[in-house]
Formats: structure tokens, sequence, C-alpha cells
């Protein structure tokens, strides 16, 4: 049997577990360790023990999960989100050592969102970055790997990251290596190499050489293999006591393959005690299998057996729960092979034995798994919950105190607008209140002017004129006047003609009788007659049907154009006066200019009286007045009156 | 032109009011050659009596408070009974009811009540004779309301007409022209309208021709 069915195990040792600039030694762990006790504060303690963590490739994976564990919490306690997520990484490497993939897979991923490519430092995705290729490699899912690793090729090239690009290619080799396609598996692995900037690299990443010696292995390019294996050999040497371990194990192995026992043995000597150094038992003891296999098939079966019986001791030793199958196999074949069947025997029943507990063991693995997994989630679900819980919480109390809010605005809003319509309201009525009292005034007015107009026209003034008429009577019957009685009689007559014509006259501008039998236009024109002299000429036209007018609007507009005439004979020293009415489209339209001295707008306004009762009489009528005077420049006066 | 005093005139009185009436006959019983054989207060009753009696002077007060006025009732006696006279006696003179009186009832005579026994005389007696009587007064209120009512038609255009006038040659819009002249537009539409009613045009195109025609704006 060939130790190089064991190959793909180194290789996946190598994949994962690459070592740092500084030398994972074990006195150098003591020295973290001392560091992590004497730093002086919880801040400097946490970067201890982060970097105490970030060697986890020289202790156990148990120590690294106590380690991490603390870390965590102490992360948490100083809201150090990094951190947090930093130890979850180490979580996943611990998960990936014991086999735990998923929940490695998961702790990765948060990992790997936390610390995104191009986002500074990139060493942190670069190791979140080949974990995640590697329990993918695990698990047999390719096509993630090859889309993970693509994707990190195009946005490492997009960088111009050599190291980055470097990685995703060995990904990809990883792969094609695993599914037995050498050829391209090589071509990866070369062009990856060929990208590490300098020795730095070549140093840190020194598995890649190895990785390219085991492709010429299989492709039985003896060469080539040997090649590559010292290339590795000498950059690992400057590396981690992990990889220059695992460099030997190989060279020893390849040496071994092709006959050279004695130098084989060197090599498989020197890598067990590098790994002593490391001092990790799990692989020392797994090595130890290793070279028990060697001495086997170079049929040194007593050194064989020793190997073994030192392994399985010291696995005894250290409480190593986990047995190493492969160490009792080994023993076995090796007594087996030195024709000690009894202990051989006796060997495969111990490992029968310890197998079967190793499959309960496996099962409470299992069951732990589970259960951690289960309490992972459940802590993952619970924060979500939490989360949501709060959110929703905070939505209602958001969504209450939103509503109160609007409620009170709209409250507000319609309090004022309320408060708003009942004052315009108020202010309505009032102003109605206020057109409706002048109106009643207006017409109580009109009314008392008729009656007393009637009053002095029907019978005062018809009184008079009997009387005048009855003294002319007795003047007839008296034959002969003496001179002083004839003045008397004729003082008498014309006092009564002059009383009569002053009540006429005074009966009549209270209220013009055409208005009774001739209309609106025939007022206006009488009254005009009768203001009209040698100094003041007055055109008056009037078109369309003013009958249908009802009387009291026609007295209005008749008052109207009465007020504003007037106005122009005692103020405007005008020689020409132009009335004009229009009646249409159930509209009065009335323009009053003269050619007078004018007057400034702001000044006259609705001061005077008499611009006063013009314009109650327009607000009556629901009409709209439009004056355009400027001093010196005369004046019109123009009313639009509705008529409905 | 006084009548004879043989010749009697017959006369009717009208008036709603009754203490009129009496003033009149007073006044009138003082001459032998006055006969008054009718007095009604309505327009109606008037009528009726005029069927049943000889009448040839008509004395009619115009105002009356309700029915038929003087004015109907002059139109009525004008076509039924043509050859009775009518004399208006009105308390007011107003143009345009004298106006109407004398163009359209085609009254014989027209003066006011406060006239006066001496006009009342010579004003019965000239249209018993046949002929008319107007008193001063009456022409007065005639003429000029004449004068304002045939001036309603003519060109008598005023300083804004004219403004607006130049406006309209100018094709300013009534917007332009309200603007120009501190009126609102629908001023300048009450403008318009009285400028083509005094220019005898219908529209802006006539208009022009007017002006032009007429020399208005150099």
């Amino acid at each position: 049997m060939s130790i190089f069915r064991h190959l793909p195990n180194f290789l996946l040792i190598a994949l994962v577990f690459y070592s740092t600039d500084i030398a994972a030694q074990s006195t150098q762990i003591d020295l973290l360790k001392k560091s992590i006790e004497t730093a002086s504060d919880n801040k400097s303690k946490l970067r201890a023990m982060l970097i105490f963590c970030y060697e986890w490739e020289s202790y156990s994976p148990d120590t690294l999960e106590r380690y991490a564990s603390l870390a965590q919490q102490m992360a948490e306690e100083q809201k150090d989100e990094k951190a947090v997520l930093l130890c979850n990484y180490y979580y996943a490497v611990f998960f990936t050592q014991k086999g735990k993939l998923d929940t490695a897979l998961k702790l990765v991923d948060k990992m790997l969102t936390g610390y995104p490519y191009g986002n500074g430092d990139n060493e942190n995705f670069y190791m979140a970055f080949r974990l995640k290729g590697n329990i993918l490699l695990r698990k047999g899912m390719f096509d993630d790997i090859i889309k993970m690793n693509f994707q990190g090729l195009r946005m490492t090239e997009e960088k111009k990251d050599s190291v980055g690009m470097a990685l995703s290619i060995l990904g990809l080799g990883n792969v094609n290596n695993r599914q037995q396609k050498k050829r391209e598996a090589l071509d990866w692995y070369l062009k990856a190499v060929n990208l590490l900037p300098n020795d730095e690299y070549r140093k840190k990443y020194s598995y890649f050489y190895n990785n390219i010696a085991i492709v010429y292995y299989k492709l039985a390019r003896e060469d080539s293999m040997f090649y590559f294996i010292d290339k590795g050999l000498a950059y690992s040497s400057q590396g981690s006591l992990t990889d220059y371990a695992n460099s030997n194990f190989l060279k020893g192995g390849m040496l071994a393959e092709f006959g050279k026992t004695a130098e084989a043995e060197s090599y498989f000597k020197k890598g067990l005690d590098l790994r002593k150094q490391v001092g990790d038992i799990y692989y020392i003891v797994s090595d130890m299998a290793q070279t028990a296999l060697f001495y086997l098939n170079s049929k040194q079966y007593q050194k064989g057996i020793d190997i073994c019986n030192d392994g399985i001791n010291l696995m005894r030793q250290n409480n190593f729960s986990t047995a190493n199958n492969d160490l009792y196999q080994s023993l076995a074949r090796n007594y087996k092979a030195a024709g000690r069947y009894e202990e051989a025997e006796q060997t495969m029943e111990t490992f029968v034995r310890i197998k079967d507990s190793l499959y309960e063991k496996n099962s409470a693995d299992l069951m732990a798994e589970m259960q951690t997994k289960y309490e992972v989630q459940k802590k993952e679900n619970t924060i979500i919950q939490q989360k949501y819980d709060l959110t929703k919480k905070n939505y209602f109390i958001y969504g209450i105190a939103g509503i109160l809010a609007a409620t009170l605005l709209l409250g507000y809003v319609f309090f004022r607008n309320r408060k708003k319509t009942q004052l315009l309201k108020l202010q309505q009525i009032e102003a109605e209140q206020k057109q409706k009292t002048t109106q009643a005034v207006m017409q109580a007015e009109e009314e008392e002017r008729k009656r007393i107009a009637g009053d002095l026209h029907d019978s005062v003034a018809q009184k008079m004129v009997v009387a005048k008429m009855n003294l002319e009577s007795l003047g007839n019957t008296i034959k002969e006047m003496t001179g002083p009685e004839q003045k008397i009689y004729q003082n008498i007559a014309s006092l009564l003609e002059e009383s009569t014509t002053e009540v006429r006259n005074l009966s009549h501008s209270m209220m013009p009788q055409a208005f009774a039998h001739s209309g609106l236009t025939d007022a206006v024109k009488d009254f005009l007659d009768k203001i009209s002299n040698s100094n003041l000429i007055i055109h008056f036209s009037a078109e369309g049907e003013f009958k249908t007018i009802p009387e009291n609007k026609a007295l209005m507009i008749y008052r109207i154009i009465q007020e504003t005439v007037q106005n122009v004979l005692k103020h405007a020293k005008a020689t020409t006066l132009d009335v004009a009415m229009i009646a249409e489209n159930n509209e009065v339209d009335i323009t009053i200019e003269d050619n007078g001295v004018g007057f400034d707008l702001n000044e006259v306004a609705e001061n005077s009286m008499g611009m006063k009762n013009i314009l109650s009489r327009i607000s009556y009528l629901g009409g709209k007045l439009d004056i355009n005077s400027r001093p010196g420049s005369g004046t019109v006066m123009a009313f639009y009156i509705p008529m409905e | 032109m006084s009548g004879k005093i043989n010749h009697i005139i017959r006369l009717a009185i009208l008036d709603d009011h009754q203490i009129v009436i009496d003033g009149l006959k007073l006044l009138l019983n003082d001459h032998k050659k006055f006969l008054i054989e009718a007095e009604a207060n309505n327009a109606e009753e008037m009528l009726q009596k005029l069927q049943q009696k000889k009448i040839d002077v008509l004395l009619t007060d115009i105002a009356m408070p309700s029915g038929m006025n003087g004015f109907d009732l002059s139109l009525k006696v004008k076509k039924e009974f043509p050859l009775v006279k009518i004399l208006a006696l009105s308390m007011s003179e107003e143009g345009g009811m004298i106006t109407r009186m004398i163009d359209d009832a085609k009254v014989d005579g027209y003066i006011p009540k406060a006239a006066g026994q001496q006009e009342l005389l010579t004003a019965i007696e000239t249209i018993a004779a046949g002929g008319l009587y107007f008193s001063a007064e009456v022409m007065k209120q005639y003429e000029s309301f004449q004068k304002i009512k045939n001036e309603n038609t003519e060109m008598n255009l005023t300083a804004r007409e004219l403004q607006i006038i130049e406006c309209i040659i100018k094709h300013y819009s009534n917007k332009q022209m309200a603007d120009e002249l501190f009126i609102s537009e629908r001023t300048v539409e009450t403008h318009r309208k009285n400028i083509y009613r005094k220019t005898n045009t219908k529209g802006e195109a006539s208009l022009i021709l007017f002006v032009k025609e007429h020399k208005l704006i150099s």
C-alpha cells in the first residue's frame, strides 16, 4: 500500500493550515500566552488574544476554541464588531478542524461579509477566502469553489492584486486536482506560483510548490516533481514549522516511492521532529502512522511497531480521545508482517473496540455538532427575533406617535379652518347684515322721499295752486281796488306762485315725477335738462331697453347718476358733460364723462359724502365702478349694474 | 286771438283732486263765455261724460294716481272725439312728458296749473278758436328736451372717446387700451359701443373709414 494514498491529506493540511510570518514555535506560544496575562487593559488583552488565535496552527483546536470564545466575549463587551468577526473566523477554523463544515461555512461567510475585498487590509479577506475554499473542497462543492474563485479572480484582477489572484488561481487548481484533471491543475498551479510577488509570499505560501510537486508525481514526471518539492522544502524551511513539516513528509514519501529508503527515513524523522515542535498531538500521531506505513513498506517492521506504540502511548498520555485508526492499522500490519500474529490480532481487537467507541464518539460528535448547529441557529434566530421584535416595537411606537401627531395636526388644522370659516361666516353675516341694513335704510329713505314728494306734489302744491285760483276769483269780484290794495293782491298772488314753484321743484328733486310715467331714461333726461345751461353742454344717450328695470333699481341708478352729475357740477368746472347709458346683456353700463379739472383718485376716493352715497348704491345693486381721472384731464366714471 | 264774448265755450275738467276742479270752476264761472258741462276725477269717468255732452275744450291733468293718465286719455280723445280740443294742465313740467303730449297725443295746449288766471283764459280761448297754446315754460322744456334727444344720434365724441379712436386706428387690443388709458377693459368696451353709436359705424373698419372721411384725427 502506497504512502501516497495519504498525499491528499498532506495537501489538505497544506491548504488549510498555512502559517504566518511569525515562526510558530512553542516558546513563542508561551510568550503570547504571557502577553495576554500581562496586558494592562481589556483592549490590549483582546488584541493579544487575537494574535494568539492567529497562531492556532501551533496548538490544538480545543485551545483555539477556548481562546476564541474568550476573545469573542471580550470583543462583544467592547462592542468591537471587527474583532467579533475575527473570532467567528477562528471558530470557523475550529469547526473545520473538527469536520463541522456547515457551521464553519456559515461563520466564514459572516467573516467575508464583514471583511469585504478591497476594503483596506486584504489579509483578513484572504484568510477567510482560503478557508471557505477549503471548506467547500472538503464538502466536494466544486461548482461553488469554481464560482467563488473566478469571482475572486475578477475582483483581484481589477485591483491588480497578484496575491489575491494567485490565491484564486490556486483554488481553481485545487478543484482540477481533486477532479483528477492533472494537466489543468498543473497549469493553474504554475500560474499561481508565478503570481507570488516576492519571497515573503513564497515562504508564506510554500505549499503552492508542494501542490505542483504532487501533480508532477501523479503525472510521473520525476525531475519536475523533485525540483518543485525541493523548492517547497526550501521556502517552507524559512516559513512556518507546519509547512516545513509537511514538505519533509512529502519529500520523504516521494523518495520512498523511488526506493531511496535511507534518505526517505531521514525526511520522515525530520518531519516528525518538526511536528513535535508544533505540538499538535493529532498531527503528530497522524504523521507517526504515516511513518509506520513507510517502515512497513521498507520492511523495517520493528521500527514501525515501535513508532506505533510510541504514538499510542502519546495518545494515552494526552488523553487524546479521537483514536487514530491509521496508527492501530499500521501497528497491526507491522506485527503481521513481522510474523507476530497474536499481537497483530490483539491490536486489531483493541482497534475494533476503539473504533466502536470512536463510532459512538462520532455519533456523540454528530450530536454535539447538531447541538452546536442548533444552538448557533437558535441563537441567531433569537437575535433575529429580538431584532425583529425591537423593530416591530419601534415601528409600533413610531406608528402610534405618527398617528397621534397626524391626528393632532389634523385636529389643529381642522380647528383652525373651522375657526377661520366661522370667522369668515361671521364676517360675511355681518357684512350681509350691514348691507341689508344699508339697503333697508336706503329703501326707507326712498319710501320716505316718495311719500313726502307725493304729499308736496299732490297735496300742498295742488292746494296752493287752488288757493291762487281762489284769490284770482276774489280779485274778479272786487271791482275796484285802490293802489295799495292792488299791490297787496299782487303780492299774495306772486307769493303763492313762487311757493308753488318751489314746492314743486322740491318735490321733483326728491322724487322725479317722470319716474311714474316716463321711466328711467326720461327722468335722467329731465334731470339733465334742468341743469343744462350755456356754460355746460350736456350730451346724453341711452341705448337699449330700460323699461323692464324694476322701479327700485331704476331709482337707485337715477340717484347714482344724479349724485355723480352733481359732483361734476360742484367740483369739476367742466364745460361739457357726456352721459351714456347702455342696457344690454342683462346689464346697465353708464359712463359719465366730463372735461373738467379731474382729481387724484387717491385723494378723493370714498371720503366725500357724494362718493359715499354713490358707492353704497352701487354695492346695493351689486355693481362695479371704474373711475379714470387725472388732475387736468377730466374724469370718466363708468358704472356696471347687473340686472337680474 | 281771443274769441267773441257771445260765443259760449263748453268745457270739461278732469283732475284727480276735486279741490283743483273747484278752484278752476270758481275762476271760470266769473266769465260768462265758459260753460262747464262736465267734470270728473278719473279718465274713465270723463270718457263716459264726453259721450253724453258736447264739449269744446277738455282741461286735463296728466298725472293720475290710478287708471289711465292724462296722456292715455288724450290719445283716446283725439281718436274718438277729434273735435274736442285738449288743454293739458300739469303740476310739473317734464320735457319727456311734454314732448309726448305734444308730439304723440297732439294736445292743443299745455300750461302749468300755477300759470294764473290770465294765461288760463287766453289758452282756453286760443284753443277753442282752433289755435295752439303752449306756455313759455313748457316750450322751454320741450325745446331743451328735443335738443338732447336730437343730440343722441349726433357726433359728440368725448376726449376719452377720441383717445380710444386713436388706439383703434393703431389696432390696439382692449387690454392695451385699458393699460394705456388707466381704465378697465370693460370701460374700453363701453367706450367702443358709444363710439360706434355716435359715429353710426359698425366696427373698426367702418370706424376708421369714418374717421378718415371726417378728418377727426390728424
